[in-house]
């Protein structure tokens, strides 16, 4: 069953619950005191007729009939019957006839009054004394308004009842429609998302509430998945590339060495470039392995205390390795003095990845002019900036720049997958962290990066 | 510790001026206030509601303002004690003596050549008046041009905010 119905089903039988005991209690209690109304009414008749029959004193006894004639309205079926009690059996036996119990005689005997009633009619027992003579007034009538107004309440209620609980099923279902919406459209997000479009997100309105919570966890773990993904198209491209290059070498130098016999010394030095381009492949492939063990390590998720500016000056170290032509200054005008402000938690691998992919992008499109890259930590975050005087991004691409395989109108000139921008936001977004770029055309990018501070404990 | 009276016109590029009271006064802690001087309006509606304007004038400060106050901060950790930012309403020198002597400022410092941009209607030129008042005024020694050469990141490092 789906949540939405039960939630609805839950709340309806909750206001099931309640309407029903509701109109039991409103039944019950009208039903009593409608009737105590209607023995109240009867005892003052059974008073009055006493006073008019058994009282010695003839005035009274006429102004008694007349309060009964002029003010005293006849209820329906009303009866009554005077009994002096003598000891005789005849009491017992009229009563009898009338469907009285005999208890109804012995109460009134007892209390000097007593009530009974059967189906609609009601009898009201009452003791008069008269000169020390006793007399059982009863006094019976039908209570016909009183049964017709509890009837018309019945069937309100009757209906009444179902009709509240038909309406509180509409609303809840109309409720937990509304409050399951979210849920739904996640799923039907979600099922968009497949291996060819990792980088769709889903929408997250506010992250104050717990599906939204649930929305944002879920892009974080679609972050994850496409950075790991991209980790492994990147590194299919660059292994392809950067091996190719040292094998062209090495394959070149085999050829002209194998060409015709040589002396020597170009056998030496032949074999000197073999040796050194084999270095590097094996300095490649060892770093790609790295970069691939953690993209596709389950393990490389555990971070690690990181001191940044320590990663920049590695980035920096093992840029102009690989291309000794790029200039970059590290600015730490700006540093903290308290030390801790520079720590952040994260994967050094990682991060070290997404630095000099921003900065070689900067060093590359700008022909190796200087790349300025500085630091600086305020309360929470630590915040990088790569600037660099290259060739630019049109402002209206600028919102495409971290799409999968995008690369601006202007970048013919250069090589490039269009993939190191899309990998760096994504590491970033592990990290927490986030990335802004200011550009304009032949003056230059400005890349900021800011990364959220490690905690201090 | 020494309170130093800051003005600002909330450009990154204004906070040039923190390092000026941190080098006139080394090893000791400093707390700065960051001050904008604003008219006393002349109608009477407009000083009924001027309590309620707080929050305008604060909305002013972006959030890329109070992180460059906090970046200052970190790098001059130990002299730096605290930012504050007040809005003040007065444009008459002799006001401008009380207000000083009121919140026990031991120094200001000239905004010199550096130009504060008038950021609100009613905004007042506070550099005349900090030229011409009885505290320890702190004149930046160098030029435009070398102040720029001398912290060329801060205001470039938060680029949204020029």
């Amino acid at each position: 069953m789906k949540i939405q119905i039960k939630i609805a089903l839950l709340f309806t039988s909750l206001i099931a619950v309640f309407v029903i005991l509701l109109s039991g209690f409103v039944y019950y209690f009208a039903d009593r005191n409608y009737f105590q109304d209607f023995f109240k009414r009867l005892e003052i008749r059974a008073v009055i007729a006493a006073k008019a029959n058994l009282e010695a004193d003839e005035n009274n006894v006429s102004i008694y009939n007349e309060i009964r004639r002029e003010h005293l309205e006849k209820l329906p079926y009303e009866k009554e019957y005077i009994f002096k009690i003598d000891g005789s059996g005849d009491i017992q036996d009229t009563l009898k006839a009338l469907s009285l119990p005999a208890s109804f005689l012995t109460e009134t005997l007892a209390k000097k009054e007593s009530l009974y009633r059967h189906n609609s009619v009601f009898y009201l027992g009452f003791l008069y004394t008269v000169n020390r003579q006793n007399y059982l007034i009863v006094m019976s009538a039908k209570n016909e308004f009183g049964i017709e107004y509890m009837k018309n309440l019945r069937s309100v209620l009757i209906i009444g009842a179902p009709l509240c609980i038909i309406l509180a099923l509409s609303i809840s279902l109309l409720f937990s429609r509304n409050i399951l919406r979210p849920v739904r459209k996640i799923t039907e997000r979600a099922k968009d998302i497949s291996s060819k479009n990792l980088h769709l997100r889903l929408e997250v309105k506010d992250g104050s509430d717990e599906l939204g919570e649930l929305a944002l966890t879920f892009n974080n773990m679609l972050d994850r998945l496409e950075t790991s993904f991209e980790v492994q198209n990147n590194f299919v491209s660059n292994a392809s590339h950067e091996l190719r290059t040292p094998l062209t070498t090495i394959m070149g130098e085999a050829e002209w060495a194998l060409g015709k016999s040589r002396d020597e010394e170009d056998y030496k030095k032949t074999l000197a470039v073999i040796a050194r381009q084999a270095d590097r492949l094996d300095h490649i492939t060892k770093n790609l392995l790295h970069l691939a063990q953690t993209g596709f390590d389950g393990k490389t998720q555990d971070f690690k205390k990181i001191r940044i500016d320590e990663l920049l000056l590695e980035v920096q170290r093992s840029v102009v390795d690989f291309h000794p032509e790029s200039i970059i200054e590290l600015d730490f005008s700006l540093l903290p003095e308290d030390e801790e402000k520079l720590y952040v938690m994260g994967n050094s691998q990682l991060l070290q990845l997404a630095f000099s992919n921003i900065i070689l992008n900067g060093c590359k499109y700008s022909n190796y002019k200087p790349v300025r890259v500085a630091l600086a930590s305020a309360n929470e975050t630590t915040i990088i900036l790569i600037e660099d005087k290259g060739i630019g991004i049109p402002s209206n691409e600028l919102k495409y720049i971290f799409a999968p395989f995008f690369r601006a109108s202007n970048t013919g000139a250069y090589k490039g997958y269009g993939i190191g921008l899309p990998l760096t936001q994504n590491i970033l977004r592990m990290h927490g962290g986030s990335i802004t770029v200011n550009s304009s055309v032949q003056k230059g990018t400005v890349v900021m990066v800011k990364l959220p501070i490690a905690n201090l404990d | 510790m020494k309170r130093v009276l800051i003005p600002t016109d909330f450009s990154i590029r204004s906070l040039n001026m923190v390092q000026h009271a941190v080098n006139k006064f080394p090893g000791e802690k400093i707390e700065i206030v960051l001050f904008h001087l604003l008219a006393m309006p002349t109608s009477i509606t407009e000083l009924m509601v001027l309590p309620r304007k707080k929050n305008e004038y604060y909305s002013i400060v972006s959030d890329e303002f109070y992180e460059a106050t906090q970046i200052l901060k970190n790098k001059y950790a130990s002299s730096i004690d605290s930012f504050t930012i007040t809005f003040q309403h007065g444009s008459t020198r002799a006001w401008f003596n009380n207000f000083l002597e009121g919140r026990k400022i031991d120094a200001v410092v000239a905004p010199g050549e550096l130009e504060l941009a008038p950021v609100f209607k009613s905004s007042i030129n506070m550099s005349k008046l900090i030229d011409k008042c009885k505290c320890l005024i702190i004149t930046p020694r160098m030029k435009q041009a070398e102040i720029a050469e001398h912290v060329p990141s801060m205001a470039e490092l938060l680029p949204v905010a020029q």
